[in-house]
């Protein structure tokens, strides 16, 4: 311990280049964890999304493409589902339920979701919970929207408040919806999902506010006629819990098989696994260039405490005098590179903390992601600790080569 | 007893040096006339190429290096020409220094005044720089002098039986130089220490109980 206390004293003594190895080590650290926070976040954050779905249908394309853009509101579609192909698969003997979603328009840049009360009743996230209303309930009139906690706070939204709806997907639209007005009945909880960013209507509504229109925009001179037949005609995708999991890939073939029209079902789970698989050579080489920038931190502390040796050769000369041990030089020499390398790590892990933290209402409104301030999981631990381990044994270089001064030139002072 | 840093190039060749305890020697020669490889043979940092040491009547050869270290560290107080402190540690964790490496100083010290660091101060007050206000100091702001004091008093501390001084006074003044002496000799007599001190200014022996020319027992003889 007395060996630490000196080791610390001497780095206290050299604060300057102490301070400078710190920060690149400290940088260093915060690029590997914060990649790695960023990482587990985004797939905590999609994996909770899908929780308690068994299949999720669409028009035919990728399992990927599918599974972004029904649920996690990502590029679009590039068909849609036909209403009577819907009412069939849902009338299937082993569905238990199915949650509609219509989607194509959009308020202020927020998605805007045609669905049915049925998903107030059977959506789930995270661990199977339902989302819960944190103002107001769900829709009864043709008009009424309910909106996520994320569109509440961001538009200053509260209930009662009336909107209009955007064709199409752009945060400034050029066609409005502005003759049939919505307003706010509910307001969700937060739930740490793109839920959060989307304005809910039911399905009926999405096919009154576009009566009238066809080719994508209104048609001067025909006025929305009123009390017409709002049955969908056609939706995006839907969600489809089953009774028993055992009839899973019974019905996902049934579905890929389907006559009428060509359809994808997907299980969420296998979609996401593709997915990550997709993307973990991506993660892979930012963790790899992290990790590179770590080696090369430690490398910088390497060359200090080298450099420095030759100057501290007196220091040395004087602790084999008063009776320190060779290796207890050598742990003098490794205890400083351990300390460093430990400010570096706890340094880092503030910087990463506070870049999260600064970085967290740009990322939100990028990616719709909210980053949470969260401990280091087992996985960051495990990083910290390799970084910790790599520190120390680089710090046996000096170490040793101080072990070597002690023993070759003993208690002599070379000035 | 023969020694030389290099094979083939002989520094020390001694038929015999005996030095009582409790005695002060005062060791003359020129510098590099092999003044302190002697004292790094006595501390025990390297082993003779031939012949015996023997220290407080323990063979030093027939010692490994681990136990060469802990003798060192328990019965040798060392004190150098120049920069003996560390500048990140205080005056006063400077002159304990010892008693962290070796448990027998450090009892030595709780046995005579209670802990290192009372003793410390006493060694200090004893030498002249009892005064707070020094003690507070960064090290690298005393003069050489108050620096060389330190370094006695680190030498001193927990009574080694053998106190070792590479000229110490080099760096002095006259009047200061003649106080270290006359400091040291007095301290070294009251702890009980052999004081073997190494200079090449035969003006400083007068102090001492026996006065040594290393030209005279050293076998090897150079040219320059």
């Amino acid at each position: 311990m007395e060996i630490v206390r000196l080791a610390w004293k001497s780095l206290l003594n050299r604060r300057g280049s102490a301070a400078l190895t710190i920060l690149s080590i400290a940088i260093s650290v915060m690029l590997l964890l914060g990649v790695d926070q960023i990482r587990s976040q985004v797939r905590d954050s999609f994996t909770s999304t899908v929780s308690g779905t068994d299949l999720i249908v669409g028009a035919r394309s990728g399992q990927t493409q599918l599974l972004l853009y029904s649920v996690f509101h990502i590029g679009n579609a590039t068909n849609n589902v036909d209403w009577q192909s819907y009412r069939e698969i849902a009338a299937h003997p082993q569905v238990d339920w199915t949650i509609p979603l219509s989607l194509g328009d959009s308020h202020r840049g927020f998605r805007v979701v045609g669905t049915s009360d049925a998903f107030f009743e059977h959506y789930r996230y995270g661990r199977g919970q339902r989302p819960g209303f944190r103002h107001g309930g769900a829709f009864a009139g043709l008009h009424d929207a309910v909106i996520g906690a994320e569109v509440a706070e961001r538009l200053g939204y509260g209930l009662g408040q009336t909107m209009v709806i955007a064709h199409g997907l752009g945060s400034t639209s050029f066609a409005n919806h502005d003759d049939q007005p919505f307003r706010v009945v509910g307001v969700l909880e937060r739930t740490g999902t793109p839920l959060d960013r989307s304005v809910l209507v039911s399905l009926e509504a999405i096919e009154a506010i576009h009566a009238g229109w066809a080719s994508g925009t209104r048609l001067p001179g025909r006025p929305a006629p009123a009390a017409e037949d709002l049955t969908p005609k056609q939706i995006t995708a839907f969600l489809v819990g089953l009774k028993s999991k055992v009839a899973t890939f019974r019905l996902q073939r049934a579905i890929n098989d389907y006559r009428k029209e060509p359809l994808l079902a997907i299980l969420p789970g296998v979609a996401l696994a593709e997915l990550w698989s997709l993307m973990s050579v991506a993660e892979r080489a930012l963790l790899l260039v992290s990790a590179c920038v770590v080696f090369s931190g430690l490398a910088g502390m390497l060359t200090v405490l080298l450099a420095g040796l030759r100057e501290r050769r007196r220091e040395i000369a004087i602790l084999r005098s008063v009776g320190a041990r060779p290796w207890q030089l050598l742990s003098l020499l490794t205890s400083e590179a351990a300390l460093l390398t430990l400010c570096g790590c706890l340094a880092g892990m503030a910087l990463m903390y506070s870049g999260l933290w600064a970085a967290r209402p740009l990322v939100e409104q990028w990616s719709g992601l909210r980053l949470e301030l969260l401990a280091p999981n087992a996985h960051q631990w495990l990083l910290l600790a390799l970084v910790q381990g790599a520190g120390i044994l680089i710090g046996l270089v000096p170490g040793w080569r101080a072990y070597r001064y002690s023993l070759a030139e003993g208690m002599t002072i070379r000035l | 007893m023969r020694f030389g840093w290099r094979p083939g190039a002989e520094v020390l060749n001694i038929a015999s040096l005996r030095v009582e305890t409790g005695e002060s020697l005062f060791l003359r020669g020129p510098s590099g006339s092999g003044k302190s490889t002697l004292l790094s043979l006595i501390g025990a940092v390297v082993t003779p190429d031939g012949g015996r040491i023997r220290v407080l009547g323990q063979e030093l050869g027939s010692l490994a290096g681990a136990a060469r270290d802990r003798f060192r560290a328990d019965h040798l107080g060392v004190i150098f020409q120049l920069f003996n402190l560390l500048p990140y540690l205080s005056v006063l964790e400077n002159v304990v220094l010892p008693c962290h490496f070796s448990g027998r100083r450090r009892r030595r010290t709780i046995e005579n005044t209670g802990s290192p660091e009372t003793e410390g101060r006493r060694l200090l007050e004893h030498l002249g720089l009892g005064d707070p206000l020094i003690l507070s100091r960064p090290v690298s702001e005393l003069s050489v002098g108050q620096q060389q004091r330190v370094a006695a008093a680190r030498a001193l501390i927990g009574a080694p039986e053998i106190l070792i001084a590479d000229e110490p006074t080099s760096a002095l003044d006259t009047d200061a130089r003649d106080a270290f002496i006359a400091l040291l000799c007095a301290e070294a007599a009251r702890v009980g220490s052999s004081l073997l001190f190494v200079s090449h200014d035969a003006a400083l022996a007068r102090d001492f109980d026996r006065q040594l020319d290393l030209a005279q027992i050293n076998r090897v003889t150079r040219a320059g």
